[in-house]
């Protein structure tokens, strides 16, 4: 009778579901918790013991020191600067209505997906001291020499994050706002309550949760922003994270790299737990039945309000779709003319000084990697999800939160743990595309853990029962009814953490040998050369595995799943 | 002849037991409901039939065969589940078919456009579930169930998502299907009215337990437990001490008050009145439509009226007396001729008490 064991199979799949999982942990032990260990360990070592003097040094050394306020301050200023584009946007979603609303609704995750190094080429194409806004003030005005001189300073760093994270905050907050029960209103007023007193007393409190977490996640973000800071930031603005890769990729530093990499770990670590605390006041929101009423936007009578918003509405579409513009123009337009040139040099076979390899050969080593740690970072985040909807283990909130450690550890870190702990003996991972997937894998499972969790909590546990009742076993009741329900929002995950690594240019530029550079990478190295029009087209192949990323996610997502947390 | 018969079937969840040694039988064409509140273990006796969960103690047979080592999809039980789970991406003839693809010799298209016609809903197969209204997704589950021929069908409280007309009539609607196919079946609710009409026997269970089989009528007008007077229909219950056993009759002190029993009505089947000895502690229950608002012989009190809620030919009526509020639902007719405040006499008959003793 043991092919027929059936009514107790729920104890082997249990069986079976606890060696994947240990499985699970032994892989990310060796990948990720080891070598980030190792790192920390590092950092709190002198001669072969353990010793605060590396850390000592750090936090008496006022470059240093100037470096941790640095990041703090731009990190706070982005972060009003993101709720201050941010939140009128979110109010607008939900309280009125317009065309293209859905779309835009769709379009405001677009700057996650978008690989940071772009926008900050976007931002030089458009903002620059030569750029678009200066050129245009100049004719305008007839000036001989540049008005605007925001990049290379606190302002364009800042400017730019804020392009990254407004949409998040929008994001976040106009499915907060869509989720409060209008009910719960119509209550405050027939108790009494005026419009200003209902929006202090009622609504603000209920968006709460939602302005907290997603101010505390750009924060985060901002905190930990890499590539813009290292192109925007010029020599004078440093961040951690480039104080972190000039200690250990320039100087060879490894002693002060690893403490710094402490320093910022302790910071970005109580920061997600602030995030995670504020995130968990979510559940409350989402009751209501009915949904908020809105406005048309565009209509005959004109007033303050309408004209304000539209005002807003014009500000933020030359600062979005300014930059990414004239990413594309630039990218067609060589010595004043219209032409493809720069798209034939992108393609070349041939050797390219700048990259020190040739420009195919980057598109190819962000394919590989990208195939290889989505084929990793899917399977690794679909059993975490699965672990956290299905486990009853107690301890199992810790167990997650460590598990989506990643998330608060930056890429520099993961890079340098990766490199660290990989990179000699006995692996040698060193200097192989294999290491740069493996963090790449490490950075993006979070992402694919959070597409998926919600898939699989909306799944009923009864249709398994319902289909093993109608005589089908349980391969076949997984194929036939699991599989079809959860398939698009794996597929969607596998999509997101596929463009997240075609993206990726932190952690890749940590690993990086002469050879190995991706697309990203390759966007930087020419944007330092100054080869405007190569880096826009390499930009622009990038922009567009984005869009197709961006509307899989869009069109999968929308069978049931729901990203509004990305 | 398909019977099954569930043995000494026990069930913990860790610590908690959630069914401790429950035996009954079904018998072909027999329509049982497990009737009990939420947590008493009906649905776990369900879920155990079905092959979901395994039993950590007794045995379930059919036709004497034990089918606790096969798994749920070589038992041949259909389920309908309380929130219907219907396949989302298939449309309602590929949900209804499903089943019938695993059995050889079932032609699955009639089989699917007979049970369209038997549920009807002739015209919807295209439809998906998210297409269809409460009460159509439960017909496509019930539908779906059928589809396999299976020996026994399970539902588990398929019309508590419904609400209260249609719940009506997909009651008939499951009622004359069961009749139909003269199939044997186990539903499983916690509203007495749904039991009620729809059972052949009920298994009253509470806390893992079952307090009592019977069929509808024996279980509401002849309660064996203390549980079952007080879960099925309304009663008004008080506590006294047996004095005298005489003649057929039970006489029991209440207060300062003395209530008198028929033996033969008043007692559960295992009790006799040699059981009985005066001094016992009881519980006397009257059901409120046995409750009389006119003198009748010694079980007469007075009373004085709280209030009267209308409820069409039937009025429920709350009365101040000297054990507290009473409930007595009597005729609206008679209800209108008294007033709030008005001073009433109520009685009930000595074979109306049941008695319970209190250990």
């Amino acid at each position: 009778m043991a092919a027929r064991l059936g009514a107790g199979d729920r104890d082997q799949v249990k069986k079976g579901g606890f060696i994947l999982f240990v499985g699970l942990l032994a892989f990310l032990g060796l990948v990720f918790y080891h070598p980030l260990f190792r790192v920390l360990q590092r950092g709190l070592t002198e001669g072969g013991k353990w010793s605060f003097s590396p850390l000592g040094t750090i936090l008496t050394d006022g470059y240093y020191l100037h470096i941790i306020v640095f990041s703090l301050k731009q990190a706070i200023m982005s972060t009003l600067l993101s709720l201050g584009i941010g939140l009128p946007g979110a109010y607008l979603l939900t309280r009125y209505s317009f065309p293209g609303k859905t779309a835009i609704r769709s379009l405001t995750v677009v700057p996650f997906v978008l690989p940071a190094i772009v926008v900050a080429l976007g931002f030089i194409l458009f903002f620059g001291n030569s750029g678009w806004v200066n050129q245009w003030l100049m004719s305008l005005f007839h000036l001989s020499s540049p008005p605007l001189h925001i990049l290379y300073s606190l302002t364009g760093i800042v400017l730019a994050h804020a392009f990254y994270n407004a949409p998040i905050v929008t994001r976040v907050v106009n499915a907060a706002w869509e989720g409060i029960d209008p009910e719960i209103d119509e209550a405050a007023s027939s108790l009494g309550a005026g419009g200003i007193r209902r929006f202090v007393g009622i609504t603000l409190p209920l968006l709460a949760p939602a302005l907290l977490s997603s101010a505390a996640l750009v924060f985060i973000f901002s905190f930990l922003s890499f590539p813009i800071v290292l192109t925007l930031g010029g020599a004078r603005y440093a961040t951690i994270e480039v104080g972190i890769y000039t200690l250990v990729r320039t100087l060879l530093d490894y002693r002060l790299g690893s403490a710094l990499i402490l320093v910022e770990t302790a910071l970005s670590l109580s920061f997600t737990y602030l995030y995670l605390k504020a995130e968990g006041g979510f559940a409350v929101l989402t009751q209501g039945s009915r949904r908020l009423a809105v406005y048309p936007l565009f209509v005959r009578k004109a007033s303050i309000g309408r004209v304000l918003i539209v005002v807003y509405i014009v500000i933020i579409s030359v600062f979005f779709l300014g930059p990414i513009s004239s990413v594309l123009v630039d990218s067609l337009r060589v010595a004043g003319r219209w032409s493809c040139e720069s798209y034939r040099q992108i393609f070349a076979l041939s050797y390219n000084p700048f990259l020190g390899v040739s420009p195919l050969r980057t598109v190819l080593n962000s394919l590989f990697i990208g195939g290889i740690s989505t084929a990793i970072s899917l399977p690794v985040g679909t059993l975490i999800a699965m672990f956290a909807v299905r486990s009853r283990l107690p301890g199992r909130r810790l167990i997650e939160a460590i598990l989506m450690a990643p998330l608060a550890v930056s890429s520099v870190a993961i890079g340098f743990a990766v490199l660290y702990g990989l990179g000699g003996a006995p692996l040698h991972l060193s200097g192989t595309l294999i290491v740069i997937a493996l963090a790449h894998a490490i950075l993006t499972y979070p992402f694919v853990v959070r597409v998926i969790r919600p898939v699989l909590e909306g799944l009923d546990p009864s249709l398994v029962e319902a289909a093993r009742s109608l005589g089908a076993s349980r391969n076949r009741a997984f194929f036939e009814v699991i599989l079809p329900l959860i398939g698009p929002g794996m597929l969607a995950a596998a999509v997101f953490a596929f463009a997240l690594s075609i993206g990726e240019m932190t952690a890749t530029i940590m690993l990086m040998r002469p050879g190995l550079g991706t697309m990203p990478v390759a966007v930087y190295s020419l944007l330092s050369a100054r080869q405007f029009g190569a880096a826009s087209a390499m930009g622009m192949i990038l922009i567009v595995v984005t869009a197709v990323a961006f509307l899989a996610i869009d069109r999968l997502g929308k069978r049931g799943t729901k990203c509004q947390s990305l | 002849m398909p019977e099954l018969v569930v043995e000494n079937l026990t069930k913990s969840f860790g610590k908690v037991n959630a069914l401790y040694r429950i035996s009954f039988t079904l018998s072909q064409g027999e329509f049982l409901t497990l009737l009990g509140p939420s947590g008493c273990g009906k649905t776990t006796t369900l879920r155990l039939i079905a092959g979901f969960d395994r039993p950590n103690g007794g045995r379930i047979t059919i036709d004497g065969r034990s089918i606790l080592n096969d798994p749920p999809e070589d038992r041949q039980i259909g389920f309908v589940f309380q929130n219907y789970a219907l396949f989302p991406h298939m449309n309602v003839a590929r949900n209804i078919a499903y089943g019938t693809r695993f059995n050889r010799g079932i032609p699955t298209k009639r089989r699917v456009r007979e049970l369209l016609d038997l549920v009807d809903l002739r015209g919807f197969e295209r439809r998906t579930p998210a297409e269809l209204s409460s009460g159509q997704q439960q017909r496509v589950a019930l539908a779906r169930a059928l589809a396999p021929r299976p020996r026994l069908l399970l539902l588990d409280e398929p019309l508590s998502a419904l609400d209260a007309s249609l719940r009506e009539s997909l009651r008939m609607q499951i009622r004359n299907i069961q009749q139909e196919l003269t199939l044997s079946t186990v539903y499983v609710t916690h509203d007495q009215a749904e039991a009620l009409s729809l059972a052949d026997r009920i298994v009253v269970m509470q806390s893992g337990v079952i307090q009592q089989i019977g069929t509808p009528q024996k279980v509401y007008e002849h309660p064996q437990t203390e549980f079952v007077a007080s879960f099925i229909g309304r009663a008004n219950r008080f506590s006294g001490t047996v004095t005298v056993i005489k003649h057929g009759l039970i006489s029991v002190k209440v207060g300062e008050f003395l209530f008198f029993v028929t033996s033969e009505a008043g007692l559960p089947d295992d009790l006799d009145t040699s059981q009985i000895t005066p001094g016992d502690h009881v519980s006397l229950f009257v059901k409120e439509e046995h409750m009389q608002l006119r003198e009748g012989g010694q079980n007469t009190i007075s009373a004085q009226v709280a209030s009267r809620q209308y409820r069409g030919e039937t009025s429920i009526v709350h009365l101040k007396t000297q054990f507290g509020l009473l409930r007595a639902r009597v005729d609206t007719r008679q209800a209108e001729t008294i007033s709030s405040g008005s001073k009433v006499k109520l009685s009930f008959s000595p074979g109306a008490g049941l008695l319970f003793p209190v250990s």
